[in-house]
């Protein structure tokens, strides 16, 4: 539940600040264009409300939106910290993240 | 100076923060381990690891042994053991307020060894052992740091801009107001709530106008009258027989419709005597509140508290966001890491005043109080996570057949914390004060596992591990985890930082 949550809200953080240049530029080394901005950040909020949704769909209305946001606040920590340490390969992490969590529930289901 | 309001807020963040910021750092060090309380108390009880509390708690041993040793005490408490932490603990109330604490094997309601557990780390974050003054002095620094915070909202003009900004290779002041601005923007919904919270659950201590037009300044028969508590005045004749308090458990099991967790007598040496049972606090993020109150002479059942009014629920549940008894493991996690968050921002913050100071200091040429200030931060920074494993070494270390133990651990604690505040003021001088601290403090948690493997067979990781029992693990994992994190402080602590300061001396000479 809460590994799920946190992939969910660490990519909103990691679109939501793809969609400002500067971000951009040192992660992905390229400015982006005014459309990938928009379509960046667009996306970053639909999983910040997609995190508030799997939260309060897993533990409820009264604790998930308390879930969200310790959830929000560190992975928002965490990706800022991934990419002061690793700008080149801070998205590796979120990705292997998803990947171990995937796998650990098909593990898990089967 | 203070001729804009930008610069005014300034003003006020740098000097609330400061006045409070030590005091702040150890509150906040204190709760964030207070977090994990329970797990604390249990993994410094090596002689029940291996062991499980029953399902069904029997509190008859500790009430006759609570009653042998003191029979005309004002209450006696007993919570059974648990999944959280297997020992049962017998507390005795007293009359004035005092009280004394036994932990027992939940299984025989035989005295095990005791601690001072993490217990100690919850007393010291709500009132730093002090008494009503240190509760006053913790609600003083909350409404000081709700201060800081707003006044730090506002005067951050970059806010949304440098959002995700941290730049620790900027080097000096622009990594440090870097690092505090991303722990208290991020963070900023916990600390303000924390901060919030923290004070509303003493309101009634601290903005007592109403308690004393109400209630005559009588805070406990507030709390009674608003929790529904059952009281019946003593009659001065001795209690006959004290019923078993264990054939009731089922009954108020019932009543409750949740497990008990706890047993209470009252003033058990009067015919008036009252048994009592409640709950954890585990299933709602209000406290949970309901108890159920028998005869304490024959068993008859006396009562059942009401669901508390609206008043008393959202005071009960701003306790209880603070205090995470909810959520189980995942949200004291997420707690514990936000609490570190918080650390993190206010040493930091600190570290911006005297790096700022540090320059001033430097042209005036003159080091005044100000190299007293520069060791002091180093002391309690960097002292008091050295003082906290120092605490857990002990723990292992001192011998078992100590008497007050518990005490021993915490000379302990306050002996290394003193000796580490004055090796690191001293060791400031030459600009190393933060660089010893650290690689003791690295040395020491990368100890504890090491430690734990030579003294307590049951408790070590080998022997946690395939066991399953996580919590126990867990603990010497995080100490391994902290061990890396303050070495590579240690790396990275500026050797010559302070030698700017010590610069006008050498000038005078």
């Amino acid at each position: 539940m809460l590994w799920i949550g946190l992939c969910i809200t660490l990519w909103a953080w990691c679109l939501l600040s793809l969609g400002l240049s500067r971000h951009h530029e040192a992660v992905l080394l390229r400015s982006p264009t005014h459309a990938r901005r928009r379509v960046l950040r667009i996306l970053g909020w639909g999983l910040l409300g997609a995190g508030f949704a799997w939260f309060v769909g897993c533990t409820g209305w009264e604790l998930g939106p308390i879930f969200w946001g310790s959830a929000l606040m560190l992975s928002a920590i965490a990706w800022v910290l991934l990419m002061t340490l690793v700008p080149r390969r801070s998205m590796a992490i979120p990705s292997l993240a998803s990947v171990a969590t995937v796998i650990w529930l098909l593990i898990g289901s089967g | 100076m203070k001729n804009s309001f930008l610069q005014s807020m300034a003003w006020l963040h740098t000097w609330a923060g400061l006045i409070v910021g030590w005091l702040l750092f150890v509150i906040f060090v204190g709760g964030t381990l207070a977090c994990f309380d329970k797990e604390l108390d249990d993994w410094m009880r090596p002689a029940l690891h291996g062991t499980t509390a029953p399902q069904r708690p029997s509190f008859d041993e500790a009430i006759e042994r609570a009653r042998q040793r003191e029979p005309e005490a004002h209450a006696w408490y007993v919570v059974a053991g648990n999944a959280r932490e297997r020992a049962m603990e017998s507390y005795i109330y007293f009359d004035d307020g005092s009280s004394i604490k036994e932990a027992l094997d939940p299984r025989t309601g035989e005295r095990v060894t005791d601690t001072a557990g993490g217990e100690f780390f919850f007393t010291l974050h709500y009132n730093l052992h002090a008494g009503n003054l240190g509760m006053y002095l913790v609600g003083l620094a909350g409404m000081f740091m709700l201060v800081a915070l707003v006044a730090g909202v506002l005067i951050h003009k970059r806010i949304f801009k440098d959002f995700f900004t941290f730049r620790p290779k900027a080097g000096g002041q622009r990594a440090w107001l870097d690092g505090h601005n991303v722990t208290g923007v991020l963070g900023l919904p916990f600390h303000l709530m924390i901060a919030y919270t923290g004070v509303a659950i003493f309101v009634a201590n601290y903005m007592f106008a109403g308690v004393n037009a109400a209630y005559g300044g009588d805070v406990l028969r507030f709390y009674e009258e608003a929790g529904d508590l059952y009281e019946r005045p003593e009659v001065g004749k001795p209690l006959p027989r004290l019923h078993s308090v264990d054939s009731l458990v089922a009954d108020a099991q019932k009543r409750l419709g949740l497990p008990v967790t706890w047993a209470s007598v009252h003033h058990p040496d009067d015919a008036s005597a009252t048994i009592s049972f409640g709950g954890d606090h585990s299933r709602r993020v209000a406290w949970n509140m309901q108890q159920v109150f028998y005869d304490a002479a024959d068993g008859r059942f006396l009562h059942e508290t009401k669901p508390p009014g609206a008043g008393y629920t959202t005071y009960s549940f701003l306790g209880g966001l603070h205090m995470v008894q909810f959520g189980g493991n995942a949200m004291r996690w997420l707690y514990f890491l936000m609490g570190l968050a918080g650390c993190v921002m206010i040493a930091s913050g600190m570290q911006v005043w005297v790096n700022k100071r540090a320059r001033r200091v430097a042209e005036a040429g003159a080091l005044s109080g100000y190299g007293l200030v520069l060791g002091l931060n180093v002391g309690v920074v960097a002292g008091m996570p050295l003082a906290c494993v120092a605490m857990l070494l002990a723990n292992r270390l001192l011998p078992a057949t100590l008497e007050q133990r518990p005490n021993a651990e915490i000379m302990a604690f306050c002996a290394v914390w003193l000796a580490a505040a004055v090796w690191g003021a001293w060791r400031t001088c030459s600009g190393r004060g933060w660089r010893d601290l650290f690689t003791a403090t690295a040395v020491a948690f990368a100890a504890l596992p090491l430690v734990n493997f030579a003294t307590a067979p049951q408790s070590h990781l080998l022997a946690t591990l395939p066991r399953g029992e996580w919590a126990l693990a867990a603990v010497d994992l995080t100490a391994l985890a902290f061990a890396a994190l303050f070495a590579w402080l240690a790396g990275r602590a500026p050797v010559t930082e302070t030698a700017v300061a010590s610069r006008p001396m050498l000038q005078e000479d």
